[in-house]
């Protein structure tokens, strides 16, 4: 939820709960004290109806009581029975003068006249009473709309205007990319809390950037100084090997020489990784993807040869991108390499070129660590200690830094890597079916 | 054949000039800038093993200087700054080659090889080893001058071998000489089957058995 969805939300919920509570109590209030008014109406008529009753000779004196007198409508009868105490209480009854039921406000008492006793009515009608109420009550729920969504209104104006420089920093903070020098252009605020977040996000940004980039010299730079210590150990050792080794030194040296093989290869291919970090393959050419596929296929086959493994290519298109040509020599070298690696002997791995997907499946257990962590730096196969751990992260690094999607999928006791390439924009350079197998 | 050793790194120089000595060249060496800057004004080389970062100044500027004293000497650039921009500008100096360090003795020896035949120096346009001739510009391998054929790969291994005759190769060497230093290949098995279908070939051929297996470490071309 927006923040200043949740603000209004509240606001929008109170003035909802005032004017359901509030307008029923005014309501209440309004009637309770007309009824009051009234009442106090009908017990003075009362009184003084009891002083002119005393006056009262006849019959036809009632009459004409009962007649002139306006607002109040009384109506005389003679009792039977014992007195009872009087009683007021609203009721309806029909109006034969508007011919309707209406409601009414009735005091009913008991007096004597001469001796006779005799039942007094006197009754008001509540119409007009009731008209006055709806229409007070009326205009309150009018005023009281206007002014709550008024006070909604305002706020949201006001929070909206409040909350900008912090939704700009927010969208700025989005294009915040750690390996770029952050150039954030945050809008002043007249909010000291808001001065003090933009002041902290960029120092932040700065200080993660230098950070990064520090890190990223001091691999670089670590990996260049190893370079020549690297040099002097592999010369050494080959110079020690034109020595007559016995058979346990010639063991002994066996294992520095596949060690320092493997040291090599990890200095490299960090040395590669910092360089496509920072951005040092630049130039973009037309590449073909089918032809440089091909050509990686007729090298890697030796290699998948000695593991007898047959390597299968289904090209349902071709399309060409404009892309660094080292990048993607690199990213498609590093996928076959990968799925020849960790195929069993006697295994076929499938590349498939399809629509804008590039795509390689390889048989294979599945992998002793989570799919998600299959591109993590230094994550390998316990079982293949050969391995640098660094071929997929570099593959993921490449497909991130140019918008490829890299994705891995296993199933069917296969692992499959798909690359593709539709927001690289590529252009179609032929389709057919032809299955060519290599 | 003189070669003049440019490097900084004393032990790495050491490396390089007793393994280029073993196989008699003559070797001189300089560890900084100025003197190897006074080596190249005042004698003339054969080949020149450059490292690029020296104290005191710019290997790229010797390169230069060297270029303008037009001796047909060879250069072959030793750089820990294995970037495609200072490849290019080394090669744009007039560099002959360039080996990213770390690099294997045995590619050195069959780099300075190459640019001593491309210089045509006497003596480099084929080996010879008894019976056995070994012709680079014709790329064949004869035995009593009956042609032996060889794939490319075996060519290039045996050529491997020849240059650095008598020396342990150790395989992954070998390998990745043979993949053209591509290093994307983490396993050098396919070398085993090359050396094979090669000696299966010499040994059909009648030549004697000249490359040995050593310690399961690599192999030797022995004379």
């Amino acid at each position: 939820m927006r923040l200043l969805s949740r603000s209004l939300l509240s606001f929008s919920i109170y003035s909802g709960l005032v004017l359901l509570i509030l307008t029923p109590v005014f309501y209440l209030v309004i009637n309770r004290i007309i009824i009051k008014d009234i009442d106090e109406t009908l017990f003075s008529h009362r009184k003084e109806m009891r002083d002119r009753l005393q006056k009262i000779k006849s019959e036809s004196d009632i009459k004409l009581w009962e007649d002139i007198d306006g607002d109040v409508v009384i109506k005389l009868e003679p009792f039977k029975g014992r007195l009872r105490l009087d009683s007021i209480f609203s009721t309806t009854s029909y109006n034969s003068f508007s011919r309707k039921m209406e409601p009414y406000r009735v005091l009913v008492s008991f007096t004597t006249i001469g001796d006779s006793p005799y039942r007094l009515e006197e009754r008001v009608s509540l119409v007009e009473s009731e008209d006055l109420i709806e229409a007070l009550s009326a205009t309150q729920l009018v005023v009281l709309v206007t002014l709550l969504s008024g006070l909604v209104v305002i706020n949201w104006w006001i929070s909206r205007r409040t909350w900008r420089p912090f939704y700009h920093t927010l969208d700025e903070l989005k294009k915040f990319e750690i390996d770029k020098t952050p150039n954030l252009q945050l809008l002043p605020s007249t909010i000291k809390e808001f001065e003090d977040l933009n002041r902290v996000i960029t120092q932040l940004t700065q200080q993660n950037h230098e950070a990064y980039i520090n890190q990223k010299e001091f691999t670089e730079n670590a990996a260049h100084e190893m370079q020549t210590p690297l040099a002097i150990f592999q010369t050494k050792l080959e110079l020690m090997l034109q020595t007559n080794l016995s058979e346990s030194q010639a063991q002994i040296m066996e294992s520095l020489l596949g060690a320092t093989s493997r040291l090599t290869k990890l200095n490299e291919t960090l040395l590669l990784l910092s360089k496509i970090d920072s951005h040092q393959f630049v130039e973009t050419e037309m590449v073909d993807v089918v032809r440089l596929t091909s050509r990686l296929i007729s090298f890697y086959k030796e290699k998948a040869n000695a593991k007898t493994i047959t390597l299968i290519t289904i090209f349902e298109n071709n399309f060409s991108i404009l892309f660094n040509a080292t990048l993607l020599d690199i990213l498609f070298s590093n996928l076959l390499s990968n799925a020849i690696r960790h195929s069993p002997a006697q295994s076929i791995v499938t590349i498939q070129i399809k629509s804008d997907l590039w795509q390689i499946q390889n048989e294979g257990a599945p992998m002793p660590f989570a799919s998600a962590q299959v591109f993590d730096r230094f994550q390998k196969d316990p079982a293949n200690s050969l391995s640098t751990g660094l071929g997929l992260a570099i593959a993921k690094r490449i497909c991130d830094n140019s918008g490829l999607d890299l994705r891995y999928m296993f199933e069917n006791a296969s692992h499959l890597f798909s690359v593709d390439f539709a927001r690289a924009k590529p252009v179609r350079n032929w389709q057919d079916d032809d299955e060519i197998c290599v | 054949m003189k070669i003049l050793v440019v490097e900084d790194e004393r032990e790495l120089m050491e490396s390089i000039t007793q393994y280029l000595e073993e196989e008699k060249y003559l070797c001189e060496t300089a560890s900084d800038f100025d003197s190897a800057s006074e080596k190249i004004s005042s004698h003339r080389y054969d080949c020149v093993v450059l490292d690029l970062t020296l104290p005191k100044g710019d290997g790229l500027t010797l390169l230069q200087d060297l270029k303008k004293k037009n001796n047909n000497g060879g250069v072959i650039i030793i750089s820990a700054k294995n970037s495609l921009e200072n490849k290019v500008e080394g090669f744009e100096l007039g560099a002959d080659d360039y080996l990213s360090k770390p690099f294997h003795l045995a590619e050195l020896g069959v780099r300075i090889k190459a640019l001593m035949r491309r210089n045509k120096l006497e003596g480099m346009d084929s080996f010879s080893f008894g019976s056995l001739i070994i012709d680079f510009s014709g790329k064949t391998v004869s035995n009593w001058h009956h042609k032996i054929d060889l794939t490319k790969s075996e060519f290039d291994l045996l050529f491997f071998l020849a240059s650095n005759k008598n020396k342990v190769i150790p395989k992954n060497a070998i390998g990745k000489h043979l993949s053209n230093n591509d290093d994307r290949l983490d396993n050098y098995d396919f070398v085993y089957s090359h050396v094979k279908n090669l000696k299966k070939k010499m040994t059909e051929a009648g030549c004697a058995d000249h490359i040995k297996t050593i310690h399961g470490l690599g192999y030797k071309f022995e004379v």
